[in-house]
């Protein structure tokens, strides 16, 4: 919260608590409604740092996620061994300007992993995030498998999953997705990215893929998402490798809500957040809202 | 000498172990490090990449400059580079130092076998890397020695992990990454037949415990025996009173007294302390040691001949138990004439 912010509300409130309650319910709907931040973020230009930046700052900034001494995961897409070019992989970029953000909040150690699909080796270099992330100060280590951690999730079918303990024992969880095609789920956006820290036999959940991912997030709560779309893979996803299902798009989205950041992803696709299985289950639990009418929307570049 | 041939052998030993460890894939396309780079200074390789596939490979040239070496210095790979000889030399070291069991002369089997190897070369059946001291160290390494520690490493960490301490746990997390990111496999590597491997290597090693031995004992070894007896002799620096009259070459004084012993030692033979000197120093010190008339002998006790040899004078004998050496060339038979053959053996190959 910037000071600004912090006198405006006490002011308000100081002000409200001496007026009659419904003067006073009606002062508060207005301050919200003038400094309330935007739900989601979208900004598009042609470096993937600065958009990042745009758009965290769009939403308050770091500092209003971030605070002074935490331990952070910034958790990417870093599944496949497969270059930036490719877009199977979250952008370097925006994860490093990520990390570089969060030690600017304050940040005590920010740790970037994933647990692969390929070689962890390849992926990490490959996707160009280990060095990116490292160059930024990140702690970039390999999914060490003895530090799974057998959390009760009391979803409708995961009762309970091996899920890394670094996420678990995180102050803030940062998700940082990637936009892509996936075969079997339509789309891979931020819900999806969070099989990245589940251990056991996570394929397992793909009998059920939607339901399951929305079970997980009832747990993985992230303070931030940041859905990068600078590249997106529009067909044979989620592995991909040719360079024409490769889409450029400069973008990035930025939000709190995982389900109204996958259903603006879905638009990228020329689809609707309905058309998403996860996203429709996730809106009908209440994980979140897929009704973008009815999100605030600050569209920077685009 | 001795410590700058031990510091060699150390540097290389340990060089050839971080290539080893840098052989592992980290993701990038390429591995950063000349990793093969042993392999490439190997003769026989060389030579029987050559026969079979009729090309020069040019990595291969490299191992021009050991054989020209050799050529110079004697069999200074063995004693100075090779890491397995210097594997061998330290389990040698562990050898209890009493005594040795008489044992066949089975050191010639290496030329039959170098032939063979050369032989099936020609004729493309390429089976060098078997006995290759460096293609043995590199497999028994990789696929026996290097999962089995890992396997150590790695159950201890499961075992550690378990351990539900979080001052515990920041520790063995610390320890873990370290250890991961600088010795251990980056996954626990497992082979079929690795138990085998690594019991054949460890038995390779042992053998050093009944006779030391250099490189893999064949192909390209030193002979043991000689070593043993070259690494004696070392320790005495009237080597020029060792030599018969009118004996060969090495029978200038420069030579014997100084170069010889130098030579020896190029070749790789670990001077032993406290071991018994050789057997014609025995017999010498037999005879009294200060003044015995020359040309005359003592007839080998054990030997099924009889044989003479020359005592020199001002000779002073070493050892003070001369009968601790019972594998003493008279007791085959051969008694001094044998052991010349060998001077005049170890002499021949300072100039092949």
């Amino acid at each position: 919260m910037k000071r600004r912010d912090f006198l405006r509300v006490t002011a308000t409130a100081g002000a409200g608590l001496t007026l009659p309650g419904g003067v006073r319910t009606a002062l508060e709907a207005v301050e919200n409604t003038r400094f309330r931040h935007p739900d989601l973020a979208v900004v598009k230009g042609e470096s993937p740092a600065k958009i990042t930046r745009a758009a965290v700052d769009a939403l308050g900034g770091m500092k209003r996620f971030i605070s002074r001494g935490d331990i952070v995961v910034v958790k990417p897409n870093i599944g496949w061994d497969r270059t930036p070019e490719q877009g199977a992989n979250t952008n370097p970029e925006v994860v490093a300007a990520l990390v570089r953000m969060c030690f600017e909040a304050g940040a005590k150690t920010v740790k970037v992993f994933d647990r692969p699909c390929n070689d962890p080796r390849r992926c990490y270099v490959q996707s160009g995030i280990a060095e990116a992330a490292r160059a930024q100060g990140a702690d970039v280590s390999f999914i060490n498998d003895r530090k799974f951690k057998d959390t009760a999730i009391h979803g409708e079918i995961l009762s309970s999953w091996p899920l890394y303990r670094d996420v678990l024992e995180a102050d803030k969880i940062i998700n940082v997705p990637i936009a892509k095609h996936h075969g079997l789920a339509g789309l891979t956006l931020s819900l999806k990215n969070w099989m990245g820290v589940m251990g056991g036999r996570r394929g397992r959940i793909h009998q059920r893929i939607d339901t399951c991912l929305v079970d997980l997030a009832l747990v993985l709560k992230p303070t931030l998402t940041v859905l990068d779309a600078v590249r997106i893979l529009t067909g044979n996803g989620p592995q991909g490798g040719s360079l024409k299902d490769v889409k450029r798009l400069d973008t990035v989205v930025a939000g709190t809500d995982q389900v109204a950041i996958d259903a603006f992803g879905a638009t990228f696709f020329g689809m609707k957040g309905r058309d998403l299985g996860f996203v429709r289950e996730g809106a009908r639990r209440g994980i979140g809202t897929m009704e973008l009418s009815k999100l605030a929307i600050s569209r920077i570049g685009a | 000498m001795r410590h700058a041939r031990r510091l060699s052998q150390a540097f290389f030993l340990l060089l050839f172990l971080f290539l080893f460890i840098e052989t592992a894939a980290k993701g990038a396309d390429t591995l950063g490090y000349p990793v093969k780079l042993f392999l490439d200074f190997d003769p026989l390789l060389f030579l029987a990449t050559l026969l079979s596939t009729h090309t020069l490979v040019k990595a291969f040239w490299l191992s021009l400059i050991v054989l020209a070496a050799t050529a110079v210095l004697g069999r200074m790979f063995c004693g100075w580079i090779c890491p397995l000889g210097t594997l061998n030399h330290m389990v040698g070291l562990l050898r209890k130092r009493t005594s040795r069991p008489r044992t066949p002369d089975w050191y010639r089997v290496k030329y039959v076998l170098l032939i063979f190897l050369l032989v099936s070369s020609l004729f493309t059946m390429q089976l060098a890397g078997l006995f290759d001291p460096l293609s043995l160290l590199i497999r028994s390494l990789s696929l026996g020695v290097y999962p089995a520690v890992n396997h150590g490493f790695y159950a201890t960490f499961d075992a550690l992990y378990q351990i539900d301490s979080s001052s515990i746990a920041s520790i063995v997390d610390g320890g873990y990454k370290f250890l991961h990111r600088t010795v251990l496999a980056f996954e626990q590597p497992y082979f079929y037949q690795g138990a085998f491997i690594t019991l054949l290597f460890l038995g390779i090693l042992a053998l050093n415990l009944v006779e030391p031995r250099c490189a893999s004992g064949v192909g390209v070894a030193l002979r043991p025996s000689q070593a043993v007896r070259a690494g004696r002799l070392h320790r005495l620096p009237p080597v020029r009173a060792l030599l018969p009259r009118g004996g060969t070459a090495l029978r200038s004084r420069g030579l014997a007294s100084h170069r010889v012993p130098l030579l020896l030692e190029l070749r790789g033979d670990l001077p032993r302390e406290g071991r018994p000197v050789p057997l014609i120093l025995e017999k010498i010190s037999e005879r009294g040691g200060s003044r015995a008339p020359t040309g005359s002998g003592r007839r080998c006790r054990r030997g099924g001949g009889a044989h003479d040899f020359p005592a020199r004078p001002g000779l002073q004998a070493q050892d003070p138990e001369p009968k601790a050496d019972p594998s003493a060339r008279c007791s085959q038979g051969t008694g001094f004439s044998g052991r010349l053959r060998e001077m005049r053996g170890m002499h021949e190959g300072l100039h092949h």
